[in-house]
Order: structure tokens, then C-alpha cells, then sequence
């Protein structure tokens, strides 16, 4: 169970995030949508750890993690993927997901002993992800958008996480790979609690059973994918008057 | 063939799938292309025979050489360490350090005064000493630059270098010979050898401490250690995402950098015989980050090479045009820069070019 | 109580130089570490105009502020404007230039260094409530302040300064709007140069012109913007009194590490706030 309770995030007088309170049950499958700039990535960041929460309880089980940074949260088994395929252009997709498999201590410093066989849960970690063994010792600016993106999910799964947190992860993906790509998700282990921001709303109804609206830092609407769609304040908030909707 | 790529490159294809890939990706001349300038796919026999050459060469070359030569030679191999302690952390951790030489001039200063005024001559104790405080001169200096990052930690690099620098500056009050330099430094006695200080000799024996202590970075850049650096350099936030604890690894290769360079100013102290604030100071950190990107960053290699080529530059200056050398070093600079973008111009000419019939290869 | 004036003198000096470095690295990325040499070929300038050919000073300030401002045209066009976001490439460029003009200036007005100006008129000294004080330091003084306020008027008040502030914080949405924000960063640039000039020739007031100022000078000018933050001017004034007065102060307390305690300062203020005084906090 991964729980918010009253979380706020402001940049100067800005409140990007304000008094969110969520709960996610264990292996929830949820969809976090939401007008550009309501809201979503800041709060997928405060859940990562990515940014500190100005005020609120951010827990992970009974545990308060709210001031843990991003690594000590990832070592407790909260992944993230990110919105623009920041892949690391330097390291081929075989180092990057060695890098993903490797397992850092509780400092976050990986030892010896634990990861001798890091090489090879690389090697079947971009198997078991279908990122063609040609372009595994290729830079990633070769790849093509899709084997990015699915590298980009592989990295994120490497360590079994409890919770994955998505960052759009369909953004510039052809028909075909977006369905690929839902099916994929949709078949994770149904242990680990997945949290998508999303734009498109057949990856959002597609997988989600619970669709949380965002609007103006605020939770708007919180329900299942058909109170959501039948909801008219959603459809005010995206076509309405509200003035923000630009999506 | 074209359009079986086209389905191989779903992204969410089974691993069962990926066995036809892997047969066609290795029958497509088009990803033959794409692994060139991987190092991971070169040759084999290529990188030990590179290294063997380069070996004989430094130990041979200098029994060809006056002994001016071979000074010129030990300096070379002084700077190269030296350029290659600052690139574990300006090419592997890409952390862009404007103050390295400070620590160059921790340990040469310590082992100075060790020396000078200490009437320690023992190599062992010296080194060891001198590392030591080379250490935690980085320790304090990698701390405050840490705290901030981007721009910030090249400024305050750049700032904190100057430091050391001053503080070499009023070496005079804190030392009794009243001069800003530590001059009269000796080569140490290395027991249990007795070694006779021919300027051969000394080449010798710089190039095997220098060659034990680049050994030590090898290992480090080509272990786990190196490989968490270089993705922290790539993207850090998504390291710390991964469960990378980035301060700890960046704190700690600034850290292994400051000492190797401390070992450097060691050995460039028992070479020259003296060691001045002008080898500690922006200046200096400045030549060493122009050896490491004549060189290439990122490979320790690079930093052997860039030194070979500043340092004969200087020395060139120093022979035929002594009241010009700042000018020399300021115009290699330039031209410096110059290649590196044209090799970078060229370079992403090549990979679009490879990029568009790439594509022309999956749309056909 | 003297060393307090003068500590304020030397910061409005760094003030000058160190709000167009803050600016430049602000608005364009761009690290100039040569921006200390151009206050360097300003003060030697300087000298050649007041000192050597006897010119008036405002003359002098005028040609050191334009003889910088080629160097400045000079570098900018040829290279840092086509180095945007190149690191590497910028620190060569920057060492490359600072290297040359140390040569040049050498080359030009000889290896020693020059003594701080006099200039009649400003020589003398004032009474300042009861305290004995030079007038070139008043001068200065004033000048800082003149200065201080017309930037933050451009900068707060103007269209221009709008355009700045707005382009440090979102490029992307300035270039949408149509404004060719490369012209604005090479017009700061140059400007920016010409300032480093005038500095020089002001400051040589009562630091004369050396070879090493490239460098030395350029350093202060870091700590300045280190602390003050990148692009902000407030932040830099005070930045520039701290370094300022921590130099003069301690050339009193602590004569012999007059230098190194002023990056003890620094050091201590960047552990406590990472982000500078003004705690403006560049993404970069």
C-alpha cells in the first residue's frame, strides 16, 4: 500500500500539487490524467522522490518515506520511468540495463558480492523485454523510438519493484506498438501497484481500473474507468470553460 | 526483408521472437554500420597490441634520449598521470573540474615540506603522507563543489582551485624558509632500493609509480565503479532512480582523483626539485583540462596523449620563442577547439546519414 | 572603519564586472572565463589613455570600455556563438583567450605591472563624515551605485530586461514569441564587455593594470556570481560587497591569507546555501 496524505508542492507562489491525499492498494492499476499542467508529473515525482514534498505524509507500506530521496525510495522497490526517453546516450542498452540490474546496498552503493552475475540478468533482462539482441551493443540514439521506450520499461523492471511509476510511457509510439505496449503492462505482475500518467485515453481505459483526474493540482475526480467516463465535471475540465484545457 | 525489421522492431515482441531478429539483425548490413565506434565489438587483438607498443615505446624510447630529453620525457609521464586522475571524473563522472591541479600541488607541497623541512626522505612514508593530505584537501573541496551543480560546480571548482593556490602563495608564513616555493627537494631514498638519480633513473622510476597508479585507475574505470560513473555522467537523475546513491559515487571518484593526483605532484616535486604556487594554480588546471580534450575525454588514453602533445608544445615554446609561450598555449587552445568541432561536425554528418538509411531501410 | 571603505570600493568594482558575467552565464549559458581579461585589456588601455598620452579620464573610460567591447564582439562572434551548450568547447575558448591576451598585453605594454592611476581631479582625498579618504575610491563608489541602479532599472522596468529575465527562465517560450533572443544574448555579451572595460579602467584606480588581473580578477568575479547566483543582480551586489569586504577585512585581521580566506567564505556560504545568497536556482 502506498499512501499520500496531504501533499503540497509549491515553486515560489506557484502550487504545483496541492493537498493531495491517495491511496493505492497493492497491485492497483491506476491512471493518472489531467490538462497540461495540472499536476501529474510533479506528483509522479514526489511519489519517485525526484522532488521533495513541501508539506504532507508520503508513506510506503507503514514506513514514512517522505524525506527519502530518490535512491533510498528505489531501493525500497519504487521504480519510475520518465516522460522524455532520457536514455543515457553514452552507455549501450547491455550496460544500461546492467546498471538497471545491478542491486545498490541501502546506501546505494552496489558491492562485489550479490551482482557477479549482473552481466547475465542484463542479458535476460533485454531478452525477456524483446529489445532485439542486435542492438544491444548499439548506442541508443540508433534504436528506434519503440526499443527505446521498451528499454526505457525494461530498466524500470529490472529490480521487481512494488511500485512503477510510468511517465507517459506511449508518447510517440505507432498504433500497433501503443497495443503491444498496453498488453505489456496489463500482464505485469499483479502484485506490483502501477500508477500511468497518460495522455491517450485507449492506454488509459485500456489498463487502468481506477482513473484519478487531476486539475489544477488538485484531485478532481478519483473512480473506475466508467464513473470517469460518464462524469461531466471531466469533461469540463477538459473541454470546458475552465480555460486550461489545452489537450 | 525490410518489412520483417519493421515487425522486429516492436517493442513488445515475445522473447521468442527475438531469435529471428537476432539472425536478420546479423545479416543486415545496416546494423553493422550502427555497432561501428562501439568499443565493445572491436577487434580483439587490437586493444593489448596498442597497449604492448605504447609499453615498449616508454620503456625503450628514453635510452635513445639526452638526458634533457629524458627530463622532458619523466615530465611527460608526470602530466599524463596527472591528466588522467582529472579524467575519471571529467570524462567517466563527467564532472567538469577547473581546480584539479590543486591537488597536484597538495601532494607536491606536502612531500616538499616532508622533505625540506621535515627531513623525511623515505619514498614510502612521503607518498603515503602526501596522498593522505592530497586526499583531504579533495575531500574538502569535493564536498563544498558538490553542493552544487551544473555551471555552479565548474565555478566553484574553479574558485576552490584558486584557494590551494592562495593558500601556496603564503607558503612563506607558513614555513620557515620565507620563500613562496619549496625549493631543494631531493629524490627520495626508496628502500630497500638504492637507486642512483640519473635522470634515467628517474624516468624509470616515475614511469613505474605513475604506471602502478594509472593501473589503479584502469581498474576503477573498468570495473562496476567505473560503469556507475559513466551512467551517472549520462543521466544522473535516472541513476538515483535506479537506486544509485550519485553523491556517494561522484563524492568518492572525486575523492580517487585528487589522490592519483596527488601521487603525481609527489613524483613532480622529486623530479623538478621544487615545487612553486605556479604548478598549483588556474593555469595549471587549465593545461590539464586542455590535455584531456586534445586527447579525448573519457579514456585514459586521451590524457597520455593530450600530455605528450601540451607538454612538447611548451617545451617548443620554451626553446624557440621563451616570451611567447603564453601565447603558444593559448593558440593550441584554439586550435584545439577547433578540431574537436570539426570532428563533432563530421561525426554527426556521418551518424544522420546512417540514421536516414537506417530509416530508408525500415520504411522501404 | 577604512578598511570597510575600502572593501566597499573594491566590491562596487566587482560588482561591475561580475553583474555582466552573471548575465552572460544567465541568459546564454555561456561560461566566459575570459571575462577577467577583459577588464585587464580595459585597464591597459586605460593607462595608455590617462597615463601615458595624458587624456582626460572619461576618455579613458570610454576607449578601455570600447576596447573591450571588440575583444568582446571579437570572441563572441567567432566563437562562443556557436558554442551553445558546449562545455568543453567554452572552458577551451576561455582558457585560449585568456592565454593570448596575458601574452599580448605583455607584449604590448611590457611584463610589469602598471601602478594604480592618478588622475587629476580624482587624487586627492575627501573629507567623509571626519574620515580622510581618497577621492578615486569615492569616485568609484558612486560610480557602483550609478550603475547598480541604472542595470536594475533596465532589468526590472524595461522591455529589454524583461526579454533577459524571461529568457533565463524559459528560452523555448521567449523564441515562440518571435524575439530573436540570440540577438539579445549577443547585445548582452558585448555590453557586458564594454562594462568589464570600464571596470578596468575604473578599478585601475587603485589597482593599476597587471597580466595576471586575467586571471585573478576573473576569480573574484567567479566567487561573486557563485554567490550572488547566476543572473541575478541584487545577488550580485551583494556578493560583490561580501567578497569585497571579506578582502579587505581580512588583509586587516589575517594580512598574510587576505586570498584564501576570502574562499573560505565562499565555502562556508555554499555549504550553508548551495544556491548563492539569492538562492536563485538554474536548471541547466
Amino acid at each position: 500500500m502506498f499512501t499520500l496524505e496531504g501533499v503540497s508542492l509549491r515553486y515560489g507562489g506557484v502550487r504545483a500539487v496541492n493537498d493531495v491525499s491517495l491511496t493505492f492498494e497493492t497491485g492497483a492499476r491506476v491512471a493518472l490524467i489531467g490538462p497540461n499542467g495540472a499536476g501529474k508529473s510533479s506528483l509522479l515525482s514526489l511519489m519517485g522522490g525526484q522532488t521533495r514534498s513541501t508539506s504532507g505524509l508520503i508513506r510506503l507500506g507503514e514506513r514514512d518515506i517522505t524525506t527519502l530521496g530518490p535512491y533510498r525510495r528505489a531501493n525500497l522497490g519504487i521504480t519510475r520511468s520518465f516522460q522524455i526517453t532520457n536514455l543515457m546516450e553514452g552507455l549501450t542498452a547491455r550496460e544500461q540495463a546492467e546498471l538497471a540490474c545491478m542491486t545498490p546496498g541501502r546506501r546505494g552503493w552496489v558491492r562485489a558480492r550479490g551482482n557477479q552475475d549482473s552481466k547475465q540478468r542484463a542479458e535476460s533482462l533485454l531478452a525477456d523485454w524483446g529489445v532485439p539482441e542486435r542492438t544491444w551493443d548499439v548506442r541508443p540514439e540508433s534504436l528506434s523510438y519503440g526499443q527505446q521506450r521498451s528499454l526505457e520499461l525494461a530498466l524500470a523492471m529490472a529490480r521487481s519493484p512494488k511500485v512503477l511509476l510510468l511517465d507517459e510511457p506511449n508518447v510517440g509510439l505507432t498504433g500497433q506498438e501503443n497495443t503491444a505496449l498496453v498488453r505489456r503492462i496489463a500482464g505485469l505482475d499483479p502484485k506490483i501497484t502501477v500508477v500511468l500518467v497518460a495522455h491517450d485515453m485507449d492506454m488509459v481505459f485500456g489498463f487502468a481500473e481506477r482513473v484519478i483526474v487531476m486539475a489544477r493540482g488538485k484531485v478532481a475526480v478519483d473512480g473506475s474507468p466508467e464513473e470517469v467516463r460518464k462524469n461531466q465535471l471531466v469533461a469540463d475540465i477538459y473541454f470546458g470553460t475552465g480555460g486550461e484545457a489545452s489537450k | 526483408m525490410s518489412k520483417k525489421r519493421t515487425t522486429n522492431d516492436l517493442p513488445m515482441e515475445s522473447s521468442s521472437t527475438t531469435g529471428a531478429a537476432r539472425t536478420d539483425g546479423a545479416a543486415s548490413g545496416g546494423s553493422s554500420t550502427a555497432t561501428r565506434g562501439n568499443p565493445a565489438r572491436r577487434p580483439r587483438w587490437k586493444q593489448p597490441l596498442a597497449t604492448g607498443v605504447a609499453a615498449a615505446l616508454l620503456i625503450l624510447l628514453p635510452l635513445l634520449l639526452t638526458p634533457f630529453h629524458q627530463d622532458l620525457a619523466t615530465r611527460i609521464v608526470i602530466l599524463a598521470l596527472l591528466a588522467m586522475s582529472l579524467d575519471l571524473i571529467y570524462g567517466y563522472a563527467g564532472m567538469i573540474s577547473l581546480g584539479h591541479a590543486a591537488f597536484f600541488g597538495a601532494g607536491g607541497y606536502t612531500v616538499g615540506m616532508l622533505m625540506v623541512d621535515g627531513g623525511v626522505t623515505n619514498f614510502w612514508v612521503g607518498m603515503a603522507v602526501s596522498v593522505l593530505v592530497a586526499s583531504v584537501v579533495a575531500a574538502i573541496v569535493g564536498f563544498v563543489a558538490l553542493r552544487t551543480r551544473g555551471i555552479y560546480f565548474i565555478l566553484v571548482t574553479f574558485a576552490m582551485g584558486q584557494m590551494i593556490y592562495s593558500l601556496a602563495q603564503q607558503w612563506d608564513v607558513l614555513q620557515t624558509s620565507g620563500a613562496e616555493a619549496v625549493v631543494g627537494i631531493a629524490p627520495p631514498e626508496v628502500s630497500p632500493l638504492v637507486i642512483q638519480w640519473t635522470s634515467l633513473n628517474m624516468y624509470y622510476f616515475t614511469l613505474v609509480v605513475a604506471g602502478v597508479a594509472a593501473l589503479v585507475l584502469y581498474l576503477l574505470v573498468s570495473s562496476r565503479y567505473g560503469l556507475v560513473l559513466r551512467g551517472i555522467r549520462e543521466n544522473q537523475q535516472r541513476m538515483s532512480a535506479l537506486g544509485y546513491n550519485t553523491w556517494l559515487y561522484q563524492y568518492s571518484a572525486f575523492i580517487a582523483a585528487g589522490a592519483i593526483a596527488g601521487v603525481a605532484g609527489v613524483l613532480f616535486a622529486y623530479y623538478s626539485g621544487i615545487m612553486a604556487p605556479a604548478n598549483v594554480g588556474i593555469a595549471q588546471s587549465g593545461l590539464i583540462v586542455l590535455m584531456i580534450i586534445i586527447g579525448g575525454v573519457g579514456r585514459l588514453w586521451g590524457g597520455v596523449i593530450g600530455a605528450v602533445v601540451v607538454e612538447l608544445a611548451g617545451f617548443l615554446a620554451d626553446q624557440y620563442a621563451p616570451d611567447h609561450k603564453n601565447l603558444v598555449l593559448g593558440a593550441l587552445f584554439v586550435v584545439a577547439l577547433v578540431v574537436l568541432r570539426a570532428i563533432a561536425i563530421t561525426g554527426k554528418k556521418r551518424a544522420s546519414r546512417r540514421r536516414s538509411e537506417e530509416g530508408a531501410h525500415v520504411h522501404a | 572603519m577604512l578598511a570597510v571603505l575600502n572593501g566597499i570600493s573594491l566590491g562596487f568594482v566587482l560588482f561591475l564586472i561580475g553583474s555582466g558575467l552573471s548575465l552572460i552565464i544567465g541568459s546564454m549559458g555561456i561560461i566566459n572565463l575570459a571575462h577577467g581579461a577583459l577588464y585587464m585589456v580595459g585597464a591597459y588601455v586605460g593607462w595608455s589613455v590617462a597615463m601615458d598620452a595624458g587624456l582626460p579620464f572619461w576618455l579613458a573610460i570610454v576607449c578601455g570600455a570600447l576596447a573591450a567591447a571588440a575583444v568582446g564582439v571579437l570572441i563572441h562572434q567567432v566563437f562562443f556563438r556557436h558554442l551553445s551548450g558546449l562545455l568543453d568547447e567554452q572552458i577551451l575558448v576561455s582558457f585560449g583567450v585568456v592565454y593570448i591576451l596575458a601574452d599580448v598585453v605583455q607584449w604590448v605594454w611590457g611584463t610589469n605591472a602598471k601602478a594604480p592611476f592618478s588622475v587629476p581631479g580624482l587624487d586627492g582625498s575627501v573629507n567623509l563624515l571626519g574620515l580622510i579618504y581618497p577621492t578615486a575610491r569615492v569616485f568609484i563608489m558612486a560610480v557602483g551605485i550609478v550603475f547598480g541602479a541604472l542595470l536594475w532599472w533596465l532589468q526590472q522596468r524595461t522591455r529589454i530586461g524583461a526579454i533577459v529575465r524571461a529568457g533565463m527562465d524559459d528560452p523555448q517560450m521567449v523564441r515562440t514569441m518571435g524575439i530573436r533572443l540570440d540577438l539579445v544574448a549577443a547585445g548582452l555579451f558585448v555590453i557586458g564587455s564594454a562594462v568589464a572595460g570600464a571596470a578596468g579602467v575604473i578599478g585601475g584606480l587603485v589597482m593599476g593594470a597587471q597580466p595576471s588581473f586575467g586571471i585573478d580578477i576573473m576569480l573574484l568575479a567567479l566567487v561573486v556570481v557563485v554567490l550572488g547566483g547566476v543572473g541575478s543582480i541584487p545577488g550580485a551586489l551583494i556578493g560583490a560587497l561580501i567578497v569585497g569586504l571579506s578582502q579587505a577585512v581580512s588583509v586587516v585581521l589575517f594580512p598574510s591569507f587576505s586570498g584564501f580566506s576570502l574562499y573560505v567564505v565562499m565555502a562556508v556560504i555554499l555549504v550553508l546555501r548551495p544556491a548563492g545568497i539569492s538562492g536563485r536556482v538554474v536548471t541547466q
